[in-house]
């Protein structure tokens, strides 16, 4: 079915396989995540920023040798309130991009307890990337470089400090994850999802006959 | 049907489609006795003779003559005698009747094919052939087993071939049909698992083609019929379609297309059968179409394969349901008349105990009827039958006894009991019944797609995934399986629809409409379709995508989803979707939908952040408390921001929402303000108002209204006003219930009274009016008011309240102050003068008003005013010297804009002005002209001359021609109204003495004098005319009179009307005594006309009146009083008397001839003339006479007399 539906599509282009993969952003509030997508999205920069209310959605494509990959971007509220609201989003998310603020030990604090949370009840193929924004306020780090790095080792994370104001390692987090993907999970999870449609099917069906009939 | 194999080359025809083949080989020889003169059997052989009889290894020859030719041969030798006509069907019968029974003898000899039956049985045993399953006998004998073999035998039972190998039965199962073309030379082998092979072969038989695909596969081949053509046959499978086969080579390669010619979905098929052609009948117009008949439980059906498919017979078959149909065709000669006879097709079908045959007549391809002939009714359940001949049927009944039939006749000339054979049943490949005959579901949804018809498709495929759909063959049993085929099927047609709707379907780039409304037709199907068979990610993925391309079709899309979410149908969008879904809604400003729709949604897929700040910007709580509560389960958030909003509100004073309150009241109240306050009003009436409860209602509606109208923008002055006079009259009429702030009713008045307002003034002021009429300012002070009209210059308001105090003449101040009303001032006065309701208190005060007012009048220089006033004041002269005055001052205004360059006043207006003004003088000197004496007289025309020649004088040499033309027509104008008034010498001599015209050249004053005596001219001729008219008037008048008088007097009666005895026979000692005739007829005798006094004395003179005509008057018919003077009332009495002894023989005169007679005088000046023209008239309407008309009663009878003293109306005899 993917196959056909890739070489229908009106754009020849892309030949290859389409994967679609969910990514939520994790982390406190004010690190920058929603910044962090903008600068991905759209290679936007906003000094200042609307703080995000409950989640965002936005989406981006971006390919990966002879594959579309295509981001479903969950950019979450950092503020605590909206915490409950995160497994919705990182529950069946294939990546997962936990922020950080260079310059606040706090939200570094924060972060662990996100992958934690991720860890714990997240799906457990899920591909988590630290990420510690800000980098451009090098001067005001409170957070070191390699004690994040060393703890994204231990946890066996992506690990870039990014800033979303110079655009450093933006797309390079992302491409990773993409890359880290597991590409041809990524059509069996289509298909699982299909799958899923059609058990669906045989469930009610049955039942359907069994009371025409 | 047996595909018995009962019989020798006589049958063909399958019987039908359940049962087969008897094992046994028995061969029943059919003869015609007559057609082939065999003497007559006298005693029929029995079963066991027939079974004792020896057996011969071939068929012998003479057995061979009559099995080899096809049956269809034995009948084209017309040999036969034929079925006639349907039309001869009667005498027939009766012939029937009549014959006596004749003994047939044995027609049928079962006859045993034993080489075949062996040979049978040892393929059986030696290469596991399995049980023979199908048959087929032409010139060759074919019989297929259920182990998928072919042995083919020729005349003489010699086995010829063997085709096929258990290899092919374990692969495709048992044949299950068998069918030889024509000429033998092809085979067709059906087999239990569907496949088709089709062999081609005289010497060396080989599949020359393996079918697999003609039909659904998985149903058995139950029928395949050649037809004529070699390429072309007919099958039925045992899911009850029918489809025709076409044999193809292209390229060498043979190929074969399938035609489905009936679904099974419609009623299963049992059985088919082609009609072969007759060849040996020359020119036979069907030689061109291929008939094929069909039978389903239900009914038969004939179709034209060839040249086109088309249905041409339908006759409905009903039976036992345990019974199945019966097919079979002949040619049969056809007696239609006397010497023309036909060789038509008939086709014999029956079920159950019945036997139908039909005729079909054709003179054309295209002209094809079928007529019934026959119906046979039998005593038995019909398992098969076939035609011997043309007029001979083999039936088997269920008992398995064959009966041999006379068609013609409906005789039976033999039964022979076959039980014994042991028939073979081929029921285990027709289970039809049990599955459900069908076409493949795929095929079925082919057709519509082929056809364009995705909705049907679609429909018919969503039956199929549902389990609703009938018949439905091709699909597995699994309820998952059969969803998944299907609903991949349901799928590909969806994106087919989808991308031709969006290229090759969608309407060219039309307007934005257009595209909207066709997107609309075909969005919705995508969406009900994948919801059914729940397949969200392809209808926002794919499907989405596609229309995604296109800005309309997108938004379209998402609009048509709508619906769908408020109905929560779909609750789980995907937020991609979802984002564009509520960027569309912001864009178009829907908001309220995306609102509406938003609290339907999985919170999961919706950009909280997206909504939430389009809702807070939009004012969408409802959505944005759904949100939060719902979403995230903060109820704290909301509640702070919403109370924070309002809190703002409540500071700024404004509205929540942005919207004002009551929008329908709003609404109401805009578009008829007047005419909705009246529905309250009666409204206001009911009960329900009026009880306590009511009331408050009532209050509240009033406080709301007043909230609307008076606290916000938007009203005008004259609804504001109109609903402070409903207000008014509902505190009149509920007294004390309705309380409404004097404040408010206050700044009302201050509203509508506010002097500095120039707009509207007229409608401020119409609404105070109303409002004051209907008593709402009763509790105001009236001094206040009036100040405040004053200042508004509400000068009818004033006015009212003048009235009310009785100050007129300061209502005549009002009138004067009024721009508008300026002008009916002297109406005023005068109806106040004239009226008695006014006191003289009051009148005196008014004139006086009214005369300083002239003074006001002079101020104000309403000159026309004060000229009138003056006027009537008598002052004649003050009222002209005002006039003339004006009209000088625009005459000098007029000259300057001449002489000077001031081009910006329009010359012409200024001369209409003058004109005008110059008309009104003219108009103020004849009027009072009539009542001055000369020198008076001379006062007011010659200043006006004057003053008109005065211009001329100083224009003469610099105005252009036009100007002074136009003064001079003034002038004249001028001169010839005062011609009447002014002696013309004095006007002479008043225009030489002129400067304008003293410069004594004729010439100049030339055109004036010609004017004048112009003028003169004309008077005279005018006076000459009007006594010349009066003359003829005079004349005609006279004439008409004495014509009148010339008239003879024509008696009605030739008897007395009072006393009724004739004159003519009147024999009275007093024979002289007079008769009176009078005008109308009537005649009396003198005696009796004074007896009833009715006689007048006129100038000293005796008058005598028509009694009849002056009582009738009397009585009311006419209405005329000057002519007929009644007399006092003694004749009254006497009258009825005379009445009564006359009988009904009163003189009547209908209405519209006294109409006619009042019209007639009215329009007479002269009474005395109209007097007699009206007496004159008189008689000729009253008609009363029954007598015959004698001399003197004709009408055109004269007596030529000399003409009458016009006074005199009677004559004496």
């Amino acid at each position: 079915m993917a196959g056909r539906g890739g070489a229908q599509r009106p754009n020849g282009a892309t030949q290859g396989k389409i994967c679609q993969f969910k990514l939520v952003l994790l982390g406190e509030s004010a690190v920058g995540k929603s910044s962090l997508v903008l600068r991905f999205v759209k290679g936007q920069f906003h000094e200042y920023q609307e703080s995000t209310i409950g989640a965002a959605f936005l989406t981006q494509t971006v390919c990966l040798d002879d594959t579309t990959v295509k981001f479903e971007i969950w950019d979450t509220a950092g503020q605590e309130r909206y915490h409950s609201l995160a497994p919705m989003y990182y529950r069946g998310a294939q990546a997962a991009i936990v922020v950080y603020d260079i310059t606040s030990q706090d939200t570094f604090g924060r972060a662990k307890t996100w992958v934690k949370e991720l860890q714990r009840q997240a799906s457990p193929n899920i591909v988590i990337a630290l990420a510690g924004n800000k980098a451009d306020l090098a001067n005001k780090r409170m957070v070191e470089y390699e004690e994040a790095q060393a703890y994204a080792e231990e946890n066996s994370l992506l690990f870039m400090e990014t800033s979303a104001k110079t655009a450093m390692n933006v797309n390079d987090i992302f491409l990773a994850i993409a890359k880290k993907l597991p590409k041809s999970d990524a059509g069996n999870a289509n298909q699982q999802r299909q799958q899923g449609v059609r058990l669906n099917n045989e469930q009610t069906q049955p039942s359907e006959s069994g009371c025409c009939k | 049907m047996e595909e018995g194999e009962e019989e020798s080359g006589l049958q063909t025809a399958d019987l039908s489609a359940g049962q087969s083949l008897t094992l046994n080989l028995a061969e029943l020889d059919i003869l015609d006795d007559a057609e082939f003169e065999i003497p007559t059997v006298e005693k029929p052989p029995t079963l066991e003779s027939i079974l004792n009889e020896p057996e011969d290894d071939t068929l012998d020859e003479e057995d061979m003559a009559i099995a080899a030719p096809l049956p269809l041969l034995k009948a084209d030798s017309g040999e036969s005698s034929s079925i006639s006509s349907v039309e001869s069907m009667e005498t027939r019968r009766k012939e029937k009747l009549r014959t006596p029974k004749t003994i047939h003898g044995s027609v049928v000899k079962p006859k045993k094919l034993k080489s075949i039956s062996a040979q049978l049985l040892s393929a059986a045993d030696r290469v596991d052939a399995g049980m023979p399953t199908a048959i087929a006998v032409s010139s060759l004998v074919a019989i297929g087993t259920s182990h998928g073999l072919v042995l083919v035998f020729d005349t003489r039972q010699v086995l010829k071939w063997c085709l096929g190998s258990t290899a092919v039965g374990a692969q495709y199962g048992a044949v299950s049909a068998l069918s030889f073309n024509r000429d033998c030379s092809r085979l067709l082998c059906g087999f239990a698992k569907g496949q088709v092979n089709h062999h081609v072969g005289f010497d060396k038989w080989q599949v020359d083609q393996n079918i697999t695909d003609a039909h659904p596969p998985g149903t058995a081949v139950l029928h395949v019929k050649f037809t004529d053509s070699f390429v072309l046959a007919a099958c039925s499978d045992s899911g009850g379609s029918v489809f025709e086969l076409e044999f193809k080579r292209l390229i060498g390669v043979r190929s074969c297309e399938s035609q489905c010619l009936f679904s099974g979905s419609r009623g299963e098929v049992c059985t088919i059968e082609p009609l072969h052609m007759n060849y040996t009948i020359k020119d036979h117009p069907m030689q061109d179409v291929m008939l094929l008949a069909m039978a389903s439980l239900s009914k038969v059906l004939v179709v034209t394969l060839r040249p086109q498919l088309k249905v041409m017979f339908t006759h409905p078959l009903k039976g036992d349901p345990a019974t199945l149909p019966q097919l079979a065709w002949q040619f049969v000669i056809i007696q239609v008349s006397e010497k023309d006879r036909v060789i038509d097709p008939v086709l014999a079908f029956g079920r159950d105990q019945t036997i139908f045959f039909y005729q079909v007549i054709c003179t054309g391809p295209h002209d094809i009827r079928v007529s019934g002939l026959q119906k046979l009714q039998l005593s038995y359940k019909i398992l098969s039958f076939v035609w011997m001949n043309a007029r001979t049927l083999v039936i088997l009944d269920k008992s398995e006894k064959l009966h041999v039939i006379d068609v013609r006749s409906e005789e039976e000339l033999e039964v022979i009991d076959v039980s014994d054979v042991q028939l073979v049943y081929s029921s285990s490949c027709f289970k039809s019944l049990a599955t459900g005959g069908n076409v493949s579901q795929a095929l079925r949804i082919d057709v519509l797609v082929k056809a364009g018809q995705y909705h049907d498709a679609l429909a018919l495929a969503l039956s199929f995934y549902e389990g609703k759909a009938k018949a439905v063959v091709g699909l597995p049993s699994s309820h998952s399986q059969r969803a998944q085929i299907v609903s991949h099927q349901i799928i590909d047609i969806l994106f087919e629809f989808v991308d031709l709707s969006m290229t090759k379907l969608c309407p060219d780039k039309g307007r934005i409409e257009e595209l909207e409304d066709y997107y609309q037709e075909i969005v919705p199907v995508c969406v009900d379709y994948c919801l059914h068979l729940k397949k969200m990610d392809i209808l926002f993925g794919r499907i989405y995508d596609r229309f995604a391309a296109d800005v309309i079709a997108k938004g379209t899309f998402l609009e048509c989803l709508e619906p769908y979410i408020q109905s929560d149908r779909l609750t789980a969008i995907p937020p991609g979707v979802m984002k564009d879904f509520v960027d569309h809604y912001e864009m178009r400003g829907m908001l309220d939908s995306v609102e509406s729709c938003i609290v339907h949604l999985d919170i999961g897929s919706l950009d909280i952040h997206q909504v939430v700040n389009l809702c807070w910007s939009h004012c969408l709580y409802d959505a944005i408390i759904y949100v939060y509560t719902r979403g995230m389960h903060d109820y704290i958030t909301p509640l702070e921001q919403l109370l924070t909003r309002l809190g703002d509100a409540l500071s700024t004073g404004k509205q929540l929402t942005g919207e004002p309150a009551y929008p329908y009241l709003r609404t109401l109240l805009q578009f008829d303000t007047r005419e909705f306050l009246n529905v309250l009003a009666l409204a206001f009436e009911e009960a329900e108002f009026n009880k306590e409860e009511g009331i408050q209602k009532r209050q509240r509606v009033v406080d709301i209204l007043l909230q609307i109208m008076v606290e916000s923008i938007g009203f005008s002055p004259t609804q504001v006003g109109i609903l402070f006079t409903f207000l008014a009259r509902q505190m009149a009429r509920h007294e004390n219930t309705i309380f409404v702030n004097r404040i408010l009713f206050e700044q009302v008045l201050e509203f509508l009274a506010n002097p500095a307002d120039e707009s509207r003034h007229e409608e401020r002021q119409q609404a105070l009016m109303e409002l004051i009429h209907a008593g709402g300012l009763a509790q105001f002070d009236e001094m206040r008011l009036l100040r405040l009209a004053e200042n508004a210059k509400f000068y009818r308001v004033c006015e009212f309240l003048y009235e009310k105090r009785r100050e007129y003449h300061n209502i005549l101040l009002c009138y004067i102050k009024d721009p508008s009303r300026r002008y009916h001032v002297f109406t005023f006065i005068n109806n106040i003068v004239q009226s008695q309701l006014y006191t003289e208190a009051e009148k005196k005060q008014l004139q006086e008003e009214a005369l300083r007012n002239l003074e006001i009048c002079r101020k104000h220089k309403v000159s026309e005013a004060t000229a009138y006033l003056l006027e009537k004041a008598g002052d004649v002269q003050g009222a002209f010297g005002i006039l003339l005055q004006n009209l000088q001052t625009n005459l000098k205004q007029v000259v300057q804009v001449i002489q000077g360059s001031d081009k910006a006043t329009d010359v012409d207006v200024l001369f209409s002005k003058v004109e005008t003004e110059l008309y009104v003088v003219v108009q103020l000197c004849q009027r009072n002209s009539g009542k001055m004496d000369r020198a008076a007289r001379e006062a007011l025309w010659f200043p006006l001359l004057e003053a008109i020649m005065a211009p001329q004088r100083k224009l003469k040499e610099t105005a252009d021609k036009k100007y002074l033309d136009h003064l001079k027509e003034m002038t004249h104008h001028v001169l010839n109204s005062m011609m009447g008034y002014i002696a013309p010498p004095a006007l002479l001599q008043k225009i030489i003495q002129d400067p304008a015209y003293n410069t004594g050249k004729f010439g100049e004053i030339k055109e004036l004098i010609i004017g004048m005596l112009e003028n003169y001219n004309y008077e005279e001729t005018l006076m000459e005319t009007c006594k010349s008219l009066l003359y003829h008037d005079l004349y005609v008048h006279l004439h008409s009179l004495t014509s009148a008088a010339n008239r003879g007097f024509v008696p009605r009666s030739e008897a007395c009307n009072l006393c009724n005895s004739d004159f003519t026979g009147y024999v009275q000692p007093s024979e002289s005594d007079p008769v009176i005739v009078f005008r109308c007829g009537h005649c009396y005798h003198e005696p009796c006309l004074r007896a009833v006094g009715s006689i007048h004395v006129l100038e000293g003179e005796e008058t005598f009146v028509c009694y009849l005509c002056s009582s009738a008057k009397r009585s009311g018919r006419l209405t005329s009083t000057r002519f007929h003077r009644s007399l006092p009332d003694p004749a009254q009495q006497l009258r009825q008397s005379y009445r009564s002894k006359t009988g009904a023989k009163e003189m009547s005169l209908d209405p519209q001839h006294v109409l006619a007679f009042e019209n007639i005088r009215r329009s007479m000046k002269t009474p005395s003339r109209m007097a007699i023209l009206t007496e004159l008239a008189k008689p000729e309407r009253s008609s009363s006479h029954q007598k015959p008309l004698s001399i003197f009663q004709k009408e055109n009878f004269s007596l030529r007399l000399a003409p009458p003293p016009p006074m005199g109306f009677s004559d004496v005899i």
